[in-house]
C-alpha cells in the first residue's frame, strides 16, 4: 500500500474533498463554505482550519453563571440557620446551578452553531469526550465551565498542558475522586482512567502502576471552584510507575504517563477514528504517532498531518461516518436555515439527550463512543422524527398515546410549533427547478451534498405531489414532505 | 385520498392546534398490524427473561448483608448497617432494609439470591467488567458478541424475529451484539416513523431506505429495515394494554411498567432488558444506595404484581446482575472503590428460592477484596438451558455445574 500518510494532491482537490473537509474538520456547516474551500489549495484549505487563531472569533463567555462560591460569604449565610433552613438554602443553590447547566448547553450548542473556529469547536468537543466528567455528578456550572474552557484553549496546543490542567481542574478533581485522594488513603480512580482512558490505554501499564501513580496525585484536592494542592495529604515517598523510581508527584507522572511511546499511538488512533475513520492501519497510526512524538505532543502538526493525509480523504473515510447527534442536529439548524431561537434550542436540548448526546452529561467517563455505535433502533427513528419535528411540528397528544405521563416525565415537550419557514426556504434554496425531479435534486444537493439515485429521484418527486416530467411550483406542504423524506434518509446521517 | 389530502389534513389539525385524537389519525395503522400481532400470539406465551442492569457497581456486601460477621464490623466502621436496618434471612445474612419490598417476596419464596459471583481475575473498570458480564467472556478475552445475542442466534429455530430481544433503555446493550435480533426504545409510543399516520409519506420513506448499500450505508439501512419491520408491531401491542397495577414514581419503575405493557399486550419477545445507574459510590455511599435499592425493590415488586394480577407472573423470570461488587473495606469519603464479587438475584415463579451458593470469606481476601464463590456464567447457564430452553454450551461455550437457583423446565 503506498504511504495512507502522503498529503493529497492539489490536482486532486475538488468540491467533494472540500466538503469533507468541512464535515469532519467542522461541522459541516455553514455550506456556502464548501465553494471558498474548494477554491483553495489543499494547504490553504486546511490551515483555515488548523490555524483557527489567525481568524478573529466572537467568542463571548457566558454571562449567566452561578456567582462564585465564597465559603467565608456562606459561613456567615447559614449561621443562625436551623439545619431545614440550610437545606433550603442548599436545594436553591442546587436548582441555580441546574438552570444555568441548561443555559450553559444552549449556549455551547449555539456556539458551535456560529463559530467562525470550528476546527477549535469540534476539538473542545473532542476533548470533552475524551475527558468526560459529567455534570450528574459535577453540579457546579462554574466547573463544567472552567473545564470546558481548558479544553476549548488547549485544543490544539501542547497534549501535555492539557492533561496537567484537566488533571486539576475541580471538576474532573470531583468527577473522578481524586480530591478524596489521601496519603494512607489513596483513591485509584484518577490514576486509573488517566492510563485507561485518557493517555496510553489498556495492556500498556499494571494494576501496580496504578496503585503507584495514585500516589503520587494524592493531595491534588480543590477548595470549591479552585485547585489546591494539599501538601499535607501529599504522600513524597519513592514510587515506581512504568519502571521509573523517584518521589514523583502529580506533574511528573503526567510527564511519565505522556512520554510513554503507548500514548502517542493511543492518541494518533483516537483522534484519527474521530475525524476520519475506524480501526486504521497500522502506518497512519504510527506515522501520526510519529508527527505527534516529533513535535513533542504539540497537537497542529499532527491535526495537519492528519487532514492532509490521502487516507483522511479515502472512500474508507469520505460519507462512511455517522454524524454524532451534535453534528446532526448543527446540520439540521443550518440546512433548513433555522436559527437557535429559544424554542428551537429547548428542542434540541431534547433531541440530543434522546439521541445520547447530552453535553456535559457524556455517559460515563469513556464519553461516547461515536459512530455505528450511535445508531440502533431506537436511535435511528427518533434522529429521522427529530428531523420531522423540526420540519412539521409536533402534536405531543398525536402521538404521546397512553404512555403521556412517562412520556411527560421524561421531559417531552407539550407542543412544538416548527420553525422551519418551508415557502422562504424554497424560495432560496429551490428556486429554478421547474420540475418535480429538478425540485428533488435541489434537496438531495443541498442536504446530501449529492443527486439522489433514479429511484430516489421518482420517490421524492412523487412526495413533492407531481408525476414525472411535469411542471412544478414550491407548495408548502410539497416542500414539508420532501425536506423530512431526504432528512429521514440512512444517507443523510452520514458524513 | 391523495397524498396531499391526507399531510394536509394533518397540518390543518396542528396548525388549529386541535387536539387530535389518535384513533382519527390512526385506524388502517392499527387494523392493518393487529391481526399480524395476534397471529404471533403463540411466540409470546412463552417464557420470558427480563435481565434488571444494576450499573456502577452494586456494593454487595450493603445489599445482602452479613451483619452478624466481626470482619464485616471491622471493615465497615461507620458504613456497616446497624443490626435494626438489616431484615434477617438465616441469622448470618439479611437484606439491606431498603430491599423491604425484594424481602417480601423473598418470602413469599420467589427469590433466590446467589452469594459471591464473579469470575476469576476479575477487572476493576466499569467498562471492561461490564463487558466481560454481557460478552461473558473471560477477563483476559475480547469478545465481540452478546451472551444473549448467541442465544438469539441460536433460539427459535434461526430465524429469531428481530422483536425478541427488548432493550427499554436508550443504548441496545451488548449482551444482544451478535445477531440481528434486538430493538431498543424508551417509550413504545416514539417508536414509529412520525406522521407514520399510513400517508404516502410513510410508503416513500419505507422505499427511500430499502435496499443494501455500501458500508456504514448498509448497516443503516439493515437498522431501518428493523426499525420497519418492528415500529408497527410494537405500536399495535402497546395500544394494547395499559399498566393496570401502582408504580411508584421513578425511571426504572417506568421501564418496568414498559415492560409489563409489552408481556400482556402479547409482543413475542423472550428477553427484556432494563437498566439501572448510580451505583459507583465512591463517596458518601450510604444515602446513595439505600434511595437506588429502594428504587430497585419497590419497581420489581410493583412489576411482579402487576403480572401477577394478570396471571402471567409465571412466564416472567427476572435476573440482576451488577459488573462488581465494592472493596471490602470502606475508604475515607464515606465510600467503597471498585472490588469483586457480589449477589446476584434471580426472581420469580421460576426461582428455587433461598440464599444459594457459599458466602465468600471476609477474612480470605485478594488485595482487599471478595474471592468469588459462583461463577457468574453458571447462573446464566442455568437461564438459558432451564428458563430460556436454549443450549447453554452453545451459548456461554462450556458447561458449569448449576447452582440451583432456576427451577427445571
Amino acid at each position: 500500500m503506498p504511504n495512507p500518510l502522503a498529503p493529497v494532491t492539489t490536482s486532486s482537490w475538488d468540491r467533494s474533498r472540500a466538503r469533507h473537509l468541512l464535515n469532519r474538520a467542522g461541522f459541516g456547516i455553514p455550506l456556502h463554505e464548501v465553494d471558498r474551500l474548494a477554491a483553495m489549495s489543499p494547504e490553504a484549505a486546511v490551515a483555515r482550519f488548523v490555524e483557527f487563531e489567525a481568524r478573529p472569533d466572537w467568542f463571548q463567555p457566558p454571562d449567566f453563571l452561578p456567582a462564585p462560591f465564597d465559603f467565608a460569604a456562606k459561613r456567615r449565610e447559614v449561621a443562625g440557620l436551623t439545619e431545614e433552613e440550610r437545606k433550603d438554602l442548599f436545594k436553591e443553590r442546587m436548582r441555580e446551578e441546574h438552570q444555568a447547566m441548561a443555559q450553559l448547553q444552549d449556549w455551547w450548542l449555539d456556539q458551535m452553531l456560529t463559530t467562525l473556529q470550528p476546527l477549535q469547536a469540534k476539538l473542545t468537543l473532542f476533548w470533552h469526550g475524551h475527558f468526560a466528567t459529567s455534570a450528574q455528578k459535577v453540579k457546579s456550572c462554574r466547573n463544567n465551565w472552567q473545564l470546558f474552557q481548558v479544553f476549548r484553549e488547549k485544543a490544539a496546543g501542547s497534549f501535555r498542558e492539557l492533561v496537567r490542567s484537566v488533571g486539576k481542574s475541580p471538576a474532573m478533581l470531583e468527577y473522578l475522586d481524586n480530591e478524596k485522594n489521601k496519603k494512607g488513603h489513596p483513591n485509584e480512580n484518577w490514576a486509573r482512567e488517566l492510563m485507561e482512558l485518557f493517555t496510553m490505554g489498556r495492556g500498556n501499564y499494571t494494576e501496580d502502576d496504578i496503585k503507584e501513580a495514585a500516589r503520587a496525585f494524592t493531595g491534588w484536592m480543590r477548595v470549591g471552584e479552585k485547585f489546591w494542592f494539599n501538601a499535607h495529604a501529599h504522600d513524597d515517598g519513592v514510587k515506581t510507575v512504568l519502571g521509573r523510581k523517584g518521589d514523583f508527584d502529580g506533574d511528573q507522572v503526567v510527564d511519565i504517563v505522556v512520554e510513554n511511546p503507548a500514548t502517542a499511538k493511543f492518541v494518533a488512533k483516537k483522534m484519527w477514528e474521530f475525524f476520519a475513520y475506524e480501526e486504521p492501519e497500522t502506518e497512519v497510526v504510527e506515522g501520526l504517532a510519529r508527527v505527534f512524538t516529533e513535535a513533542k505532543f504539540e497537537l497542529k502538526p499532527l491535526l495537519r498531518a492528519m487532514f492532509l493525509s490521502e487516507a483522511f480523504y479515502s472512500p474508507r473515510s469520505v460519507g462512511n461516518q455517522v454524524k454524532s447527534p451534535v453534528q446532526l442536529v448543527l446540520g439540521l439548524l443550518d440546512g433548513l436555515d433555522v436559527p437557535l431561537a429559544l424554542e428551537s434550542g429547548r428542542f434540541a436540548r431534547l433531541i440530543l439527550t434522546g439521541l445520547g448526546q447530552d453535553l456535559f452529561h457524556p455517559p460515563n467517563v469513556k464519553g461516547w463512543p461515536g459512530n455505528r455505535a450511535w445508531i440502533d433502533t431506537n436511535t435511528l427513528l427518533l434522529r429521522c422524527n427529530a428531523a420531522g419535528i423540526l420540519v412539521n411540528g409536533l402534536d405531543p397528544e398525536d402521538m404521546a398515546g397512553g404512555e403521556g405521563e412517562g412520556a411527560r416525565r421524561r421531559g417531552l415537550p407539550r407542543r412544538i410549533r416548527s420553525p422551519f419557514e418551508a415557502m422562504k426556504w424554497a424560495g432560496r434554496r429551490m428556486a429554478g427547478a421547474k420540475t418535480a425531479e429538478e425540485a428533488a435534486d435541489r434537496v438531495t444537493e443541498i442536504l446530501l451534498g449529492r443527486r439522489p439515485t433514479a429511484e430516489q429521484r421518482t420517490v421524492l418527486a412523487r412526495a413533492l405531489g407531481a408525476g414525472t416530467g411535469q411542471a412544478w411550483k414550491a407548495n408548502e406542504d410539497g416542500v414539508r414532505a420532501v425536506v423530512h423524506l431526504v432528512t429521514s434518509m440512512a444517507e443523510y446521517q452520514l458524513c | 385520498m391523495s397524498t396531499n389530502n391526507v399531510v394536509f389534513t394533518r397540518r390543518e389539525f396542528m396548525r388549529t392546534s386541535a387536539v387530535v385524537s389518535a384513533g382519527l389519525t390512526l385506524p388502517a395503522f392499527l387494523t392493518g398490524w393487529r391481526g399480524l400481532a395476534q397471529a404471533e400470539e403463540p411466540g409470546a406465551g412463552g417464557r420470558i427473561l427480563v435481565v434488571l442492569q444494576l450499573g456502577g457497581g452494586n456494593d454487595g456486601l450493603n445489599t445482602l448483608v452479613p451483619y452478624t460477621d466481626d470482619a464485616y464490623r471491622r471493615a465497615r466502621p461507620t458504613l456497616g448497617l446497624a443490626k435494626e436496618r438489616v431484615l434477617d434471612i438465616d441469622g448470618r445474612f439479611g437484606f439491606n432494609d431498603s430491599l423491604a419490598a425484594i424481602k417480601g417476596l423473598f418470602d413469599d419464596g420467589k427469590v433466590a439470591v446467589v452469594h459471591g459471583v464473579g469470575y476469576p481475575n476479575p477487572d476493576r473498570s466499569h467498562f471492561r467488567s461490564m463487558d466481560i458480564w454481557h460478552t461473558a467472556s473471560d477477563s483476559d478475552r475480547y469478545e465481540t458478541t452478546g451472551w444473549l445475542g448467541r442465544y438469539f442466534h441460536n433460539c427459535c429455530g434461526g430465524k429469531p424475529d428481530p422483536v425478541t430481544g427488548v432493550n427499554v433503555g436508550a443504548k441496545m446493550p451488548m449482551a444482544f451484539a451478535g445477531s440481528d435480533v434486538g430493538v431498543s426504545f424508551t417509550n413504545p409510543a416514539w417508536f414509529r416513523w412520525l406522521p407514520g399516520d399510513g400517508a404516502d409519506t410513510e410508503k416513500a420513506y419505507r422505499e427511500l431506505n430499502a435496499g443494501k448499500g455500501e458500508g456504514t450505508l448498509d448497516y443503516l439501512r439493515s437498522v431501518s429495515a428493523s426499525v420497519v419491520a418492528t415500529s408497527d408491531k410494537v405500536q399495535a401491542v402497546a395500544r394494547k394494554r395499559r399498566a393496570a397495577g401502582e408504580y411508584p414514581q421513578s425511571r426504572f419503575a417506568d421501564d418496568l411498567k414498559t415492560v409489563a405493557n409489552m408481556i400482556l399486550g402479547g409482543l413475542p419477545a423472550r428477553v427484556y432488558y432494563v437498566s439501572m445507574t448510580g451505583f459507583d459510590t465512591h463517596a458518601g455511599q450510604a444515602g446513595t444506595q439505600d434511595r437506588l435499592l429502594k428504587e430497585f425493590a419497590e419497581g420489581v415488586k410493583a412489576f411482579h404484581g402487576d403480572l401477577a394480577k394478570a396471571g402471567a407472573a409465571e412466564r416472567v423470570l427476572m435476573m440482576s446482575f451488577s459488573e462488581f461488587g465494592r472493596r471490602v473495606e470502606q475508604n475515607a469519603s464515606g465510600g467503597t472503590d471498585h472490588g469483586t464479587a457480589g449477589p446476584m438475584f434471580v426472581i420469580g415463579e421460576g426461582a428455587l428460592p433461598g440464599l444459594k451458593g457459599t458466602p465468600p470469606k471476609l477474612t480470605d481476601l485478594e488485595q482487599g477484596d471478595l474471592k468469588h464463590t459462583a461463577d457468574f456464567r453458571a447462573v446464566y447457564g442455568e437461564v438459558v438451558s432451564r428458563w430460556l430452553g436454549g443450549d447453554a454450551k452453545q451459548v456461554l461455550g462450556r458447561d458449569l455445574q448449576p447452582l440451583g437457583v432456576v427451577r427445571a423446565v
